[in-house]
């Protein structure tokens, strides 16, 4: 166990209650101006007021550093090491769109401000969607969804329109067994029932397989390109011609742009719509699970279809158009997560066309490069050419009695966040490692150590035990619910 | 293996109901609660509710996953295990007895149904893959 | 070669041992996986690499017309509220262990996240009266579409929702996208003075109305009388759903919940979230215990760890899209954590007392707004009998649309023109006052009322 040793220090980690047990009456952390009007009695104006005030927590302003201090040192963070979860694209988040993006200049803006002051943010948002399009090749590009399985239920939404305006319902959305929950979710959600599609041994779609199950119900198929496998999805151009010849769509997940972006255009492999994670590709900060950016671009067909409002060039002047008789609505009140816009503009402007190849090109030498330092110690259930991320399960190593779950939480202890794993779920016990373009080849070399000491050491029972918190109990936080402080008053 | 009760008849979905007459009484098998994990919720139907055979009357949820519960045979539920409903970590014990889900009246003779000797071979099957 | 990119760590030298490891002389031997006639040759449109000197210089020449740096003065409300914020938040929101973490499915390694959930649900629950608030939503368009939705899934039986005509414009959009495939029929309860129509709300509500939206302060800033609408709602077994987009009023109205909701819903962004051109700001979304299976998004519980020390966890996930698939409350992955941080350290750091002075401030200057603007004889409130918590409207004496572009030049943002969501409604003017706007820049906007209007 030197190894483990060596990887991690003791930090100094403090204890911090609640906020609502260190509170104090009479403290605060904030001064308010003096009143300069006269003051207003609440009960004169309101025909009933709150029955008593809310019970935030009172703290002094250094307390209340601390407390929030104290607990950010409890998390793990890109900005600590390699997170190497599959499908998720943890890269290191630039500081300077932090800086830009919370500036007083794009931060205190309203959507509703006069259009004259408004030309710099729609000249941001334009020049995205320009970006977004060259990435894709496709025509048309909506920034409004919050997220991307917001994007996804935008782009089925769309598919829903195309179909309805042909003057037909159709119900089913295929999907591949690589597919991620999010996709039969918000399929559910736009009003379609899914249908399944299993993949080859090769992991890809196949031709027959789709011939087997698209008939004139079907509306679009869902799909992920590259898969989740790690997978270019090789016969994608006749899965999308077997498609449209059914004048039924395909939607591709944009969740692994990060493996083509200036390689291949989902436009040209016959996409009808797709959503991008710009908390994925374009490095928006994950912040713990959002705020994330959705947005779809989508081919000709779906071009009538986008929310509302679009932007519009007039003459030099950029607009917002609300009308627009075949669209299917908004998705969200406003324009969409703008502060993350200008956050993925700032990355793209950074690394510009040839740097976003660059980009790709990267993450696809360092998963092989993991897919080389492990398969002799990890099994790969498909072995097929990897890009941005490989998949493997935990076959080699049943007979020592080791399986995924149990690698993922001793990898903690190394000061290092598991890889996906249990996922996708094609694989049984599967371990999905993306360590991004952002990994540098000793943060990967520190990686591989610890999940080859891992497998050496097959006996260690209890992890992760070298942490602020040791295994959770997760059964207990569901058998008995506790998802408030209960205040003692 | 004594463990699955010869007076039981089974479903694929791993449901088993026992038969009195024209009155059932349905509950999860074993195997079934092993492969879900720790149970943490059931939601069984109000007494009076009807269902085909087939049809899913409930859901059974732990740490893992939710599982639908299938009626093994048409009927209309009149009784449900409120003490399991309340304690739903006690299935483990008991689960073909005590630990039942609900009492059903029956439409008819249940049909399609394995006995427990079929269902020992199903699950067996089940286990190899 | 190409260029060494600030950003990529591999160096020419580490691209070449990484090569090599792999067994292959080039990275396009990698690529072989893409087949030929799908692989694009060309170069991205998105022009040459920057640096970050070229990349500031280019936003402040792009922003040098906003709002910003004209130093304007705005009354813009509808939705989006200016208040203050203090510089611990955005530097705490800044550190690396919470802008940079991914979703907390690792409970070990993410406490910090999951703590601060865990208060964040427990000051939403608070403040919306309700028992329990999940960890975020999008937005607060978002949140009450989601309501409708588990509306739905509560009463599965009925077709009907009856919405508010004083619900937000593009929030009642949103709801109208989202249920357009899914067979729920709208319907438009009317307005008596500002307020919804109690007297119309009774002959609509029947058994067949799964759920009644309602939202206050209202849309044109007026509160409405959620207790009453809320029985009227429940005597036919309807869902009462509350939507608060200015969430600072709960500080002083009584709670959605004391007023009887089923399911609040609301936007965070009042505490503190910057206005950033309309998002990312945090949907807030609370509803009663026994209805906690029925909620979509994330919740975060409290659990102890091998130790017996108290933790934290997601919980109840069998609801969610990663494990329930196409049977999932709702699609809902990545939420807004980031900005439920923003909210919580703001509202920990305005505490108990400053949280409830900071409404009176903002409720004592709207009164003070109200009177000065009527006094300018320019403007008239449309809806005087009503109470208002932080906005009202105006009707002047000339198309607001077109004061409101005379007001602009002059770096005044007089509030919203009406005609942006109803082209027949030419007079009214939506105003909003915070804490953050002076007497004198009050006495400004009534000055401005007087020279333009």
């Amino acid at each position: 166990m030197d190894f483990l040793k060596k990887s991690t220090g003791h930090a100094v980690v403090l204890e911090e209650p609640t906020s609502f047990e260190t509170s104090r009456a009479g403290a605060t952390a904030v001064g308010l101006p003096e009143l300069d009007v006269a003051r207003v009695d609440p009960k004169k104006v309101f025909k009933k007021v709150r029955s008593s005030k809310a019970r935030l927590p009172e703290l002094s302003e250094p307390e209340v550093i601390r407390h929030f201090t104290r607990m950010s040192t409890w998390n793990y963070a890109i900005d600590l090491g390699i997170y190497p979860l599959g499908s998720c694209t943890m890269k290191y988040n630039p500081r300077l769109n932090e800086e830009i993006a919370r500036s007083g200049e794009l931060s205190e803006a309203h959507p509703y401000d006069p259009i004259e002051w408004s030309q710099g943010h729609l000249r941001v948002m334009w020049e995205l969607t320009e970006d977004l399009k060259g990435v894709t090749g496709m025509p048309g590009v909506s920034l409004q969804p919050a997220a991307g399985a917001h994007g996804e239920l935008t782009g089925l939404m769309l598919v829903s329109a195309y179909h309805k305006a042909k003057g037909r319902t159709r119900k089913t959305i295929l999907t591949a067994d690589t597919a991620h929950g999010t996709n039969p979710a918000s399929a559910a959600l736009a009003g379609f029932q899914i249908v399944q599609i299993a993949t080859g041994e090769d992991g890809v779609i196949h031709p027959e397989a789709l011939a087997a199950v698209l008939n004139d119900d079907v509306a679009a198929l869902m799909t992920t390109n590259p898969n989740t496998l790690g997978i270019f999805e090789k016969n994608i151009l006749t899965v999308a011609n077997m498609l449209h010849e059914k004048d039924a769509l395909l939607y591709i997940d944009g969740a692994n742009l990060n493996a083509v972006l200036g390689l291949s255009r989902p436009g040209d492999f016959g996409a009808d719509v797709i959503q991008f994670n710009l908390h994925k590709t374009f490095s928006t900060p994950h912040g713990g699970g959002g705020p994330g950016s959705g947005p779809i671009a989508v081919s000709e067909r779906l071009l009538p279809f986008l929310p509302v409002p679009r932007l519009e060039k007039q003459g030099e002047k950029i607009v917002l158009v609300d009308k627009a008789p075949q669209s299917i609505g908004r998705v969200k009140a406003f324009f969409g997560n703008y502060g993350m816009f200008i956050r993925a503009w700032c990355y793209i402007r950074a690394l510009g066309g040839e740097g976003l190849r660059q980009v790709s090109e990267n993450a696809i030498l360092n998963a092989n490069y993991m897919r080389s330092q492990l398969q002799d110690v990890l099994h790969m259930p498909v072995n097929a050419p990897t890009l941005h991320e490989v998949v493997f399960n935990d076959r080699n190593q049943r007979e020592i009695n080791l399986d995924t779950t149990k690698m993922a939480k001793r990898l903690i202890d190394y000061g290092m966040h598991p890889m996906t794993v249990h996922f996708p779920l094609c694989v049984k016990n599967a371990i999905m490692i993306e360590p991004t373009e952002t990994e540098s080849r000793s943060e990967m070399d520190r990686f591989v150590s610890a999940l080859k000491e891992i497998i050496k050491t097959p006996d260690v029972e209890q992890a992760p035990t070298r942490v602020f918190r040791e295994k959770v109990d997760e059964t207990k936080a569901a058998r008995e619910l506790k998802l408030t402080y209960k205040f003692k008053d | 293996m004594s463990q699955y009760p010869k007076e039981l008849s089974y479903t694929k979905e791993h449901e088993w109901i026992r038969v009195d007459g024209s009155n059932g009484i349905v509950g999860i098998t074993a195997f079934a609660i092993e492969q879900l994990g720790d149970v943490v919720h059931l939601d069984l139907p109000k007494v009076g509710a009807k269902f085909k055979a087939g049809e899913s009357f409930g859901t059974i949820e732990s740490t893992k996953t939710v599982s639908d519960l299938y009626m093994p045979a048409a009927g209309t539920v009149t009784e449900v295990n409120t003490a399991l409903t309340n304690a739903p970590e006690d299935i483990t014990q008991d689960p073909h007895g005590k630990n039942w889900l609900i009492k059903v009246a029956l439409d008819g003779a249940p049909s399609n149904l394995m006995s427990s000797e079929q269902y020992l071979k199903y699950i067996a099957e089940a286990a190899s893959h | 070669m190409t260029f060494q990119h600030r950003f990529l760590p591999t160096t020419s030298n580490d691209r070449a041992e990484l090569l090599k490891a792999c067994g292959v002389g080039s990275v396009e031997e990698l690529l072989k996986g893409i087949p030929e006639n799908v692989r694009f040759k060309g170069i991205l449109p998105s022009g040459p690499a920057q640096s970050e000197i070229e990349i500031r210089r280019r936003v402040r020449t792009l922003m040098k017309d906003g709002r910003y740096a004209q130093n304007a003065l705005s009354f813009i409300g509808a939705g989006i509220y200016d208040h203050m914020c203090p510089a611990a938040v955005n530097q705490l929101t800044l550190r690396g262990e919470f802008l940079t973490s991914y979703t907390p499915y690792q409970p070990e390694m993410s406490q910090g996240t999951l703590q601060a959930l865990f208060e964040f649900q427990t000051m939403v629950a608070e403040l919306f009266g309700m028992e329990v608030s999940n960890a975020s939503h999008y937005d607060g368009s978002t949140s009450l579409a989601e309501a409708a939705l588990m509306a739905m899934r509560l009463n599965k039986d009925r077709h009907q929702l009856l919405v508010s005509a004083s619900v937000h414009p593009e929030y009642v959009q949103v709801l109208k996208t989202y249920l357009a495939n899914l067979g729920v029929e709208i319907t438009y309860i009317p307005l008596e003075a500002g307020t919804t129509s109690i007297n119309s709300l009774k002959s609509l509500v029947s058994d067949q109305v799964l759920g009644v939206i309602v939202q206050s302060p209202n849309f044109y800033g007026c509160v409405e009388d959620l207790e009453a609408l809320g029985v009227v709602a429940k005597s036919k077994g309807a869902m009462f759903i509350v939507s608060t987009p200015e969430t600072l009023s709960l500080a002083v109205l009584p709670s959605p919940g004391e007023c009887g909701a089923d399911i609040a819903t609301g936007e965070g962004q009042s505490f503190g979230v910057p206005q950033s051109f309309g998002g990312p700001f945090v949907g807030l979304f609370t509803s009663k215990m026994e209805y906690v299976r029925q909620m979509p998004g994330r919740l975060c519980g409290e659990t102890i760890d091998a130790q017996g020390r108290r933790s934290y966890t997601l919980t109840l996930s069998t609801r969610e899209q990663h494990i329930r698939r196409d049977k999932a409350t709702s699609n809902i992955c990545t939420n807004q954590n980031l900005m439920a941080l923003w909210a919580t350290v703001w509202l920990t750091m305005m505490g108990k007392e400053n949280f409830h002075e900071l409404a009176i401030q903002n409720l004592s200057k709207t009164e003070y707004a109200k009177e000065k603007l009527a006094a300018t004889g320019k403007a008239k409130l449309r809806y005087a009998n009503q109470s208002t918590f932080n906005e009202f409207v105006v009707d002047l004496k000339v198309p607001a649309q077109e004061f409101f572009q005379k007001a602009a030049a002059l770096g005044v943002a007089p509030g919203v023109a009406l005609s942006r969501f109803d082209e027949t409604d030419t007079t009214g003017l939506l105003v909003c006052v915070t804490e953050k706007k002076t007497r004198d820049d009050i006495d400004h906007l009534a000055q401005i009322l007087r020279e333009l209007a």
